[in-house]
């Protein structure tokens, strides 16, 4: 009977020690640390994406502002301010241990419109990020009817590049009617776009628009 | 014989559950130390809130309304004018300390705005691109890069 009683507080022994084994066992791997939650690669490539847009936008400002240049200057500019970009962007995403390839072509370019397409991989220690898409800068605007030709009161909208509406724009607008004449105009801000009242006549049935928007692009509608 | 008996299996009885009541004891005890002891994500919190702070002001203009993001005035105006740092300092606890570094084109710094680096705190930083185009807005013709620099002061 004692060899039984023996046996009972050794086995609870072994027993106890193979549990605690176990628990220091998982005790002893390092905890879920937020730092390596949180990658580097996710923020950088969403910050070389966003960028990469934008600078397809300060190309349609340039292009936009200077009527002069053609479709071929304006795509060698974008090729040219494209590759500076992605050159810095590859040289920064090695500096901080990650792989960044990229590649780009224009789609379409006009002095108030211009899409590229662009690819990014970005290789990082914890996996590979992919993505390929469109970037489109636009400026849109349309006169949506005209009211009375004389006076000229007439309504339009400006939009970007998804028909966004662009608003608070008075200041940044000319009106040049029909007949090739600068117009002085009111532009109030409505629910859906803007309304012209003029002094003078339309000098015919349309007229055309000249904006500036708050991205300094530069656009002409009627 | 009998007594001997009965004494034995109460001290295996007792001692079974010493025992068990001990080993419970510690593992609780080694999980509430666990879970008391102060998490250790200061530098990952410093982080995110350099990033935030980084990309909250490249999407603002209400510093500086120029039609202009406020993070690329800061490039452009090298951070001296208070708004930068203010815009800084007001989206970051009043705990953290922080310096802006500018990276040109060929990633040398140079520092636009904030205080000196500690000597003896550990620090995190932030980085952000900025696009750059005919000589815009990194007053360089091309693309830069900001680093904002975090620490904790108390």
């Amino acid at each position: 009977m004692n060899r039984k009683g023996q046996f009972f507080i050794i086995s609870a022994v072994f027993m106890m020690a193979a549990i605690a084994a176990v628990f220091f066992y998982l005790s002893a791997r390092p905890p879920i640390q937020t730092p390596s939650l949180i990658s580097d690669g996710d923020y950088l490539f969403r910050n070389i994406g966003e960028e990469a847009h934008m600078t397809v936008e300060l190309v349609l400002e340039t292009a936009s502002n200077n009527l002069s240049m053609d479709q071929g200057d304006i795509t060698n500019l974008l090729n040219s301010e494209l590759n500076t970009y992605f050159t810095f962007a590859e040289g920064f995403a090695a500096q901080r241990g990650m792989s960044l390839d990229t590649a780009f072509s224009p789609v379409s370019v006009s002095n108030q419109s211009i899409t590229a397409q662009i690819n990014l991989t970005l290789s990082t220690q914890k996996g590979v990020m992919e993505t390929s898409f469109n970037t489109i800068s636009e400026i849109n605007i349309s006169n949506t009817g005209i009211d009375s030709t004389s006076p000229c009161q007439f309504s339009f909208i400006v939009e970007k590049e998804y028909g966004e509406p662009e608003r608070g724009l008075s200041a940044y607008v000319g009106i040049i009617n029909s007949t090739g004449h600068s117009m002085g105009c009111t532009v109030n801000e409505t629910t859906s776009g803007y309304y012209a009242n003029c002094t003078g006549s339309c000098g015919g049935s349309s007229v055309i628009l000249d904006v500036t928007d708050f991205r300094g692009i530069h656009g002409i509608g009627n | 014989m009998r007594n001997r008996k009965g004494w034995v299996r109460l001290i295996e009885i007792l001692l079974a559950a010493v025992l068990v009541f001990v080993f419970f004891a510690f593992i609780q005890n080694a999980q509430l130390s666990q879970y008391s002891e102060p998490p250790k994500w200061d530098a990952a919190t410093l982080k995110t809130m350099g990033e935030d702070t980084l990309r909250t002001m490249d999407l603002r203009d209400d510093l500086n309304p120029n039609n202009q993001s406020d993070l690329r005035d800061c490039i452009v105006f090298g951070g001296v004018p208070s708004w930068c740092s203010n815009g800084i300092k007001g989206s970051l606890p009043n705990n953290i300390g922080y310096a802006l570094f500018q990276l040109d084109t060929f990633f040398a710094e140079a520092q636009i705005a904030g205080s000196g680096l500690p000597q003896a705190r550990e620090t995190v930083s932030a980085h952000y691109i900025i696009a750059g185009a005919q000589g815009e807005p990194c007053a360089t013709d091309g693309p830069c890069a900001v680093k904002l620099v975090l620490w904790y002061t108390s």
